[in-house]
This record gives structure tokens, C-alpha cells and sequence, in this order.
């Protein structure tokens, strides 16, 4: 019985910050649907793109670079390939069919997943972490690092919602979601809100990718692993809800881990789907939703 | 009077046929019985309602297509070699998946990102039934239809209460978990390994007996399984029901507010889809002898939406093209590349920026302009 209580909450502890770096990735994917109307199925594949790029980086930087400078210069370069892919794929099917942009995004997820196979081969790619030390947590040593992941995914998603809360271009943000036309009309520069959000948060997907490189490895198919999870939680979260988001993923974080102790692999994904259809049937505008789903 | 002695004759004269061959008579009874019946199932076809001749007339607006794919379709065994076969019998079931995915995607708008998983769950419902329960061929067929049309019916019943961008998502999601399940349920799906099967005969009524691990009896029964599939669909999709699918795919709230359930069509809709994806998923079965949950991963399932697309959604007959014309690429490229997927994709990209229509649609669509400038004329 105790160790079976040991054992609950070092998962929950696991589960808290697997759901913060899920809800930094789901965050950008529910941003995106929420102003663009886009269903970004390449969303995991910028994760997994962001965590090969803070690899490249921290390779050939070394300790130039240091582990926080790869992490940010992933954000940054995979951010600038969001706005570049925002600009030359999606800038053409706005306001068209929904059908079209969520099927550009499906066949753009399948170019970088099979280009990150070709060049980098199947072996996951070793990532060190920046922090070593580890503390007594009942029986194991606790990485410290996983605490530290925590924090850092806390305080991004307290900027990011300072941002779209407190700042011009947050507001601008929240009008085009509420409704795009009239956001337009009021003379919301709505394409530039498009690249931001693009951009922004592929950042995030990219930056997430860094920060949970070194517990997993950096492979291919890293980006199809979470990208699951990820829309189940926009889906229980509600469209456009940060705080829903932050919920949903901590929710589904909590669930699978603590899953994880009766069932094996990736098992713990069914439960998950099983709390997608409880509020598919219950609350179909998620948790937080302000807009409908319907 | 005719159209009365019409809707009973017909089926009297199928029914008398049917059972005929049912009867444990001599063979030549049966042939017998069955060519008794003949005339009057012409005459029937010759004179039915307008709605069901749509079936029989040349489709694709190409007056001898449906005479040439007989002839070429029956004639297939005497010409091709034992590749050829196996390969155009795979090339017509991809073609089956493809045209029961455009049933929910280009004719309701509902995108499902699931279809190869779903062909997997009947392919290992069936053959779950064959290995481990000892069922017979068409006990463990027919299981398999039920199971994969309940399961996708299930899916669309969820589905459909989320917005149409959003049934996208929530289908992926079914995907991904039928195959975890079947990856990590090892006593019954025997996990990554797959499950192997004898190639069952299968016995029609006594009448004759297709040998599926034969290459030209599986090359008619897929001809035959894929082509009355294709007909069943052109005059489902033709029909007054059809014709609400489309006006949802077109305006969803108008046709609520004409006083059509959407939702009920739109479950009613994935079962019809998942019935023909079932059909696949046992033909593929058979035609392989093996099911592995390799065939149900989430990026199969996108080849299928691909296909759809590339091919034409909405057209019918073009994903059935597309899945052919992807397919063939996709072996080509593969004899070039390890990464054929890498550039489908980028080739799917295109497609769809460029010419959304897919290659049926678009040739359509130029069809339809060169014929209004000639009326204009």
C-alpha cells in the first residue's frame, strides 16, 4: 500500500510536468484554430523540428551556446520556418474552404517527419541535460531538471497569457478569435495577427521540444507521440481558452501518468480518449470554451 | 399496373433465382432456374424507375467505360501473369478504401483521418473469428462487416456533436487508439506480429466456390466485390438521400433549417462509409493472408485521404483513380527512394494549392467550361 502510494505520487509529479509541456504545445495549436481556423496537423512536427534544432545547436555551439541559448535559438529559427511556412502555404487559403489549409497542414506533416529520417536515421539523438543534480524523493533520486521543466513551462505559459491579455497585440489576437470580420472592420491588421500567431506558436511547440529533449530522445517520430495528446486536449480545453488549455493539459497530463501505473506503453491514451468522448457527449465546448465547438 | 407488376415481378424472379441455387438441387437445375429467371430480370432493368437506371447507364460520362472495364475485367486472368493479378486485385481494394472514404469526405464533408485503421479493426475482426474461434469463412466475413461498420458508426456518433473542422481531429484520435489497441493486445491480436490466415474457400450457395489463395478466383471475386460496391454507391449517392448529403456538404445550416436531422445523416453516412471500408479492410485480409497493425497507423490513414484528394473528392470514381495513380507513384518512387512519402507529400501539397479538385474534378471542371462556351457560342 505504501509503495503503491510512493509510487502515485512520484506519477502525479511526472504527470505535472508532462501536462506543462503539453499544454506548451497544445497552447500554440489552439491559438492557431482559434484565430486561423487552421487544424495544424504539422504542429508536432515543429515540436519535433525544434528539437533537433536545439541539438544541431547545442552541437556545434557547444558551451558558446549553452543548453537555454539552443533552447532559444530553436524557438527562434523554428519560428522563423512557421512564418515562412504561414506565408507561402496558408496565406492563399484564407477565408476559403476550412478543408483546403487543414489538408495542406496533414501533407505538410508528413515532408519534415520523413526529412528528419532521411537525414537523421531512426537512433534517437542524445540530449544532455543543463542540470545534473537530483534530489531524495522517498526511494529514488528525483532529476532536478524535471522540476526545473516545470517552472520554466509555468512561467512561458504566464508570459504567454500576459501577452494576450495585457499587451496591443494580444487583444488584437483575442478580437480576431471572438470574430474575425468585425476585428477586421475595426481595423485589426488580421493577416499580421495570422503570421504572429503562426509563428508564435510554432516557437512554442519548438521550445517545448528542447526543453523535454533531454529526458526523451531527439527522434523522428517524436512529433507524432504528442501530437495526439495535444488534440485531445484542445478538444477538452475548448478553442481559443488558455487557461482551458492549461487545464485540459494537466488534466490529461495527470490522467496518463497516473494511467501509466496499471497499464503499459502507450496504453494510457485509450482513458484519454475515453475523457474525450465523456465531453464530446457532455460539454462539447470543453471546459473553457467560449466559442462552440458546434 | 406496370410499374406494380414491375417492383414485385423483379424481385420475385431474383428471389426465385436465388433460391434455386439454395435448394439442394442438381446443378443443372440451378443453371436452369437461373436462366428461367434471366429474361424477366432484363426486362425488369429495362423498364425500372429512373432513379436506379443511373446504375446501369455508362458512368463517368464515358458512353462504352462500363462495357470496356467488363470486358477487360473478366478477360484480366487469360492475359495476366500471376503479379499483374495480384497487383490489379490490390490496385481495385485500395480503390474500394479510397471511394468509401469519398463517401463521408466528398459528399458530406466530414474528413476522416481513420479509414486504414478502420479497415484493420474488420480485417482482425475477421480474422480473429477464422484463427482463434474457428468460424467459418462467411460467419467470420460477415462478423467482420458488422464490427467495422459499428466501430465507424460509433466514431461518427461522437464525431459529429464537434464542429466539421474538428471531426477531422477527433477521427485521428479513433485511429490512433484502435491501433494501440491492437499493437498492445497481444493474446487476441498477437501485437506487432500480425495474424496470419489459411486462405479460406468460399462457398457461393454451391454454385461454385471461389478459392481465395487462388489468383484468378480472387482477381473475380474483387472485380465483382469492387464493382457492385462501385454501382451500390453511384445509386446511393444518386438517391434522395444522397442528395441531402450534399446539401449539407454545401450548407449545413440551411439543410437544419429545411427540417433535415444533419446529425442522423451524418451517422447514417459514416455507416455507409464504414460498411464499403469493412468490405476492404476483409478483401485486403484475404488477399494477403496476413493483417498487421503496421496497415492501421495514422500515416496509412493519410495516404487514403491523399488518395481521395488527389484523385478528386466528391467524383466517385476519381479517388478510386487517385488511390491507383498515388499507389503506382508511390511504388515507383520506392524503387528510387526509401522516403517515396516525403515527396507524395510535397506532391499533395500541390495538388491541393493548385488544383483542389484533385484530376477527375478538375478535368470536370474543364469539361464543363468547354461545353458552356460551346453553348454560348
Amino acid at each position: 500500500m505504501e509503495q503503491f502510494l510512493e509510487r502515485l505520487i512520484i506519477e502525479s509529479v511526472m504527470g505535472l510536468q508532462n501536462g506543462l509541456v503539453l499544454a506548451l504545445v497544445a497552447a500554440g495549436f489552439t491559438l492557431i484554430l482559434g484565430v486561423m481556423n487552421i487544424v495544424n496537423f504539422a504542429h508536432g512536427e515543429f515540436y519535433m523540428a525544434g528539437a533537433f534544432a536545439g541539438w544541431l545547436a547545442l552541437k556545434f555551439g557547444g558551451d558558446a551556446v549553452g543548453f537555454w541559448g539552443a533552447a532559444a535559438i530553436a524557438g527562434v529559427v523554428v519560428a522563423a520556418f512557421g512564418f515562412a511556412v504561414e506565408r507561402s502555404l496558408f496565406r492563399t487559403t484564407h477565408g476559403g474552404n476550412p478543408f483546403i489549409p487543414l489538408l495542406v497542414s496533414f501533407g505538410l506533416a508528413l515532408v519534415p517527419q520523413q526529412a528528419a529520417l532521411t537525414i537523421f536515421g531512426t537512433i534517437g539523438k542524445f540530449m544532455p541535460a543543463p542540470i545534473r543534480a537530483s534530489i531524495p524523493f522517498f526511494d529514488l533520486e528525483f532529476p532536478l531538471y524535471r522540476i526545473v521543466i516545470m517552472g520554466v513551462a509555468a512561467l512561458i505559459m504566464l508570459l504567454l497569457w500576459l501577452f494576450i491579455t495585457r499587451s496591443k497585440w494580444g487583444v488584437w489576437i483575442q478580437a480576431t478569435i471572438q470574430n474575425r470580420e468585425m476585428a477586421a472592420c475595426m481595423g485589426v491588421p488580421v493577416p499580421r495577427v495570422y503570421q504572429l500567431v503562426f509563428s508564435v506558436g510554432c516557437g512554442l511547440a519548438a521550445m517545448s521540444g528542447v526543453l523535454v529533449a533531454p529526458i526523451f530522445s531527439v527522434s523522428y517520430s517524436m512529433g507524432a507521440d504528442i501530437i495526439v495528446a495535444a488534440f485531445i486536449v484542445v478538444v477538452v480545453g475548448g478553442l481559443g481558452s488558455l487557461p482551458g488549455t492549461m487545464l485540459a493539459a494537466l488534466l490529461i497530463g495527470e490522467l496518463e501518468a497516473i494511467g501509466s501505473i496499471f497499464l503499459s506503453g502507450s496504453q494510457p491514451q485509450i482513458l484519454s480518449l475515453v475523457v474525450l468522448m465523456v465531453f464530446l457527449v457532455f460539454r462539447p465546448n470543453g471546459l473553457m470554451g467560449e466559442r462552440g465547438l458546434e | 399496373m406496370i410499374a406494380l407488376a414491375l417492383r414485385v415481378g423483379v424481385p420475385v424472379a431474383a428471389l426465385i433465382g436465388v433460391a434455386f441455387w439454395l435448394l439442394p438441387a442438381s446443378a443443372a437445375a440451378r443453371l436452369l432456374a437461373a436462366l428461367a429467371s434471366l429474361p424477366l430480370i432484363v426486362w425488369g432493368l429495362a423498364r425500372m424507375p429512373d432513379r436506379m437506371k443511373i446504375a446501369v447507364q455508362p458512368f463517368f460520362g464515358v458512353r462504352y467505360a462500363a462495357p470496356a472495364v467488363f470486358a477487360v475485367g473478366l478477360s484480366l486472368p487469360l492475359w495476366a501473369g500471376d503479379f499483374e493479378q495480384r497487383f490489379f486485385s490490390e490496385m481495385l481494394i485500395l480503390g474500394l478504401l479510397a471511394m468509401s472514404l469519398d463517401v463521408m469526405m466528398g459528399f458530406v464533408g466530414l474528413a476522416s483521418f481513420a479509414h486504414a485503421a478502420l479497415a484493420g479493426v474488420a480485417a482482425y475482426a475477421a480474422a480473429i473469428m477464422l484463427t482463434r474461434f474457428g468460424w467459418s469463412p462467411w460467419a467470420a466475413i460477415a462478423f467482420a462487416l458488422a464490427a467495422g461498420t459499428a466501430l465507424t458508426t460509433c466514431m461518427g456518433a461522437f464525431s459529429v456533436r464537434a464542429r466539421d473542422i474538428y471531426f477531422g481531429i477527433i477521427t485521428l484520435v479513433f485511429g490512433s487508439v484502435a491501433f494501440i489497441v491492437a499493437n498492445s493486445w497481444v493474446s487476441v491480436t498477437n501485437g506487432e506480429d500480425g495474424m496470419t490466415i489459411e486462405p479460406p474457400a468460399l462457398d457461393f450457395f454451391g454454385l461454385f466456390a471461389v478459392d481465395s489463395g487462388s489468383f484468378a478466383h480472387f482477381w473475380y471475386l474483387t472485380f465483382g466485390v469492387v464493382f457492385l460496391s462501385y454501382l451500390c454507391l453511384r445509386v446511393f449517392l444518386r438517391s434522395p438521400v444522397g442528395l441531402v448529403f450534399r446539401g449539407i456538404r454545401e450548407n449545413e445550416r440551411r439543410a437544419a433549417y429545411l427540417g433535415y436531422s444533419v446529425n442522423a445523416y451524418k451517422i447514417f453516412n459514416t455507416a455507409v462509409s464504414g460498411f464499403f471500408t469493412s468490405m476492404a479492410g476483409v478483401l485486403l485480409l484475404l488477399k494477403n493472408g496476413i493483417i498487421g497493425t503496421e496497415q492501421m497507423d495514422v500515416i496509412h490513414s493519410g495516404e487514403v485521404v491523399i488518395w481521395s484528394v488527389v484523385g478528386g473528392l466528391g467524383t466517385l470514381v476519381g479517388p478510386f483513380i487517385g488511390a491507383n495513380f498515388v499507389h503506382v507513384l508511390n511504388d515507383f518512387l520506392g524503387e528510387h527512394t526509401e522516403r517515396a512519402i516525403l515527396i507524395i507529400g510535397l506532391f499533395f501539397i500541390i495538388t491541393i494549392l493548385l488544383a483542389p479538385r484533385g484530376i477527375v474534378g478538375s478535368i470536370i471542371q474543364v469539361w464543363r467550361i468547354r461545353k458552356s462556351i460551346g453553348e454560348g457560342r
